[in-house]
């Protein structure tokens, strides 16, 4: 590489940490592509898997890139939601079966752990001086995102019930913070 | 380095792997002059180490996102700087720089009809070339080859219009005569 005038250098330096900081969320943001894949094997809806992870794929890793508390909520969001693409997709596969899936149960067990993952991402914002409520979105986004590649099994209803729980759960928190605030 | 000014950039470097971006001009102001020097030492050639610094100042920032903050920022920056270096000597190492591979086999008599007439067409074709430069690469490239006044320039600024005014001659070369490179 030649010598680059030093007008010049600086905006050149500047792009190079943007582009290192986006192939590192990139790699970050992998967890994404895994609960993709293992949502395609599963539930058979390649479309509704791949946009749905497409999104969470590109959410995760524009918050990674971006950094500061966005990147902090995208990596509890990324955990929580773990949790939540496990849990519904370990109970209806090993443990209701096919005779018991009634909508109540798939109901009640998708808006039971979107509401835990809610309760968990809620407690660990508790340590946080500022912007709790801007973590507390983000994280519950990501997690929501996260926690429906695993309700895709169910249809829509599955679906909704996940994101009700992690709003019922995170919403109120945010509510009463921001009203003692 | 004092310990100040050591601390402040493990302080920004920690700041930009959170992305920070304000603390980008801070690490650039205190990383550049320090890799230079450094880089200076290694290679005995100011301008060769603002090549590798840049290219080390880059690669630094372009992993500051990985940066882990338990460890010392100039020390990590002077791996990276090390192994740019060594990179680069590598890289220009095993180009051939022996002399002798590029002597011609036998001295040739500058006076025979066919040397006259050689230099004559070389100097033709050369002219014809130089003569389809721009007015602002041709300006560069006369400033450069006699000894006469530089264009009101910076040094890097003079040298990067150099090296693009010497490629666009390659290019009109290559376009007339096609490559005659060899190997």
């Amino acid at each position: 590489m030649a010598m680059i005038a030093p007008d010049k250098f600086r905006q050149r330096a500047l792009r190079a940490y943007e582009w290192g900081r986006l192939r590192h969320a990139a790699v970050k943001a992998w967890p994404a592509l895994l609960l993709t894949t293992i949502s395609w094997w599963l539930c058979h809806e390649p479309v509704l898997s791949f946009a749905i992870g497409g999104s969470l794929f590109a959410l995760a890793t524009g918050f990674f890139w971006y950094g500061r508390v966005a990147a902090r909520a995208a990596n509890a969001g990324m955990k929580g939601g773990m949790i939540a693409f496990a849990v519904p997709v370990l109970a209806f596969h090993f443990y209701f079966a096919h005779d018991c899936c009634t909508l109540t149960t798939m109901l009640l067990i998708n808006a039971g752990c979107g509401l835990g993952v809610g309760v968990l991402l809620s407690i660990e914002t508790s340590p946080m001086q500022i912007q709790r409520n801007v973590f507390l979105l983000f994280a519950s986004v990501v997690a929501s995102i996260s926690g429906m590649l695993g309700c895709i099994l169910f249809g829509p209803m599955g679906l909704a019930g996940m994101a009700a729980g992690v709003l019922l759960a995170t919403a109120p928190v945010a509510i009463y913070r921001h009203a003692n605030a | 380095m004092d310990d100040a000014t050591r601390n402040l950039l493990n302080r920004r470097m920690a700041a930009l792997a959170d992305g920070e971006r304000v603390a980008f001009d801070p690490v650039y102001r205190i990383l550049w002059p320090v890799l230079v020097r450094f880089v200076t030492v290694l290679s005995r050639d100011r301008m060769i180490a603002e090549d590798i610094a840049q290219q080390a100042l880059m690669r630094i920032l372009g992993r500051a996102s990985t940066f882990d903050r338990t460890k010392d920022a100039l020390a990590w920056s002077m791996t990276i700087a090390v192994n740019e270096y060594r990179s680069n000597r590598r890289k220009f190492g095993n180009r051939a720089t022996d002399p002798r591979e590029w002597a011609l086999p036998e001295p040739i008599d500058d006076e025979t009809p066919e040397a006259i007439a050689l230099r004559d067409n070389l100097r033709d074709a050369a002219r014809a070339v130089i003569g389809q430069l721009r007015p602002q690469d041709l300006e560069v490239v006369v400033a450069a080859l006699y000894d006469v006044q530089r264009p009101p320039l910076l040094a890097a600024a003079f040298r990067k219009r150099l090296q693009r005014a010497v490629a666009n001659t390659r290019t009109l070369w290559k376009r007339r005569h096609g490559d005659d490179r060899t190997g």
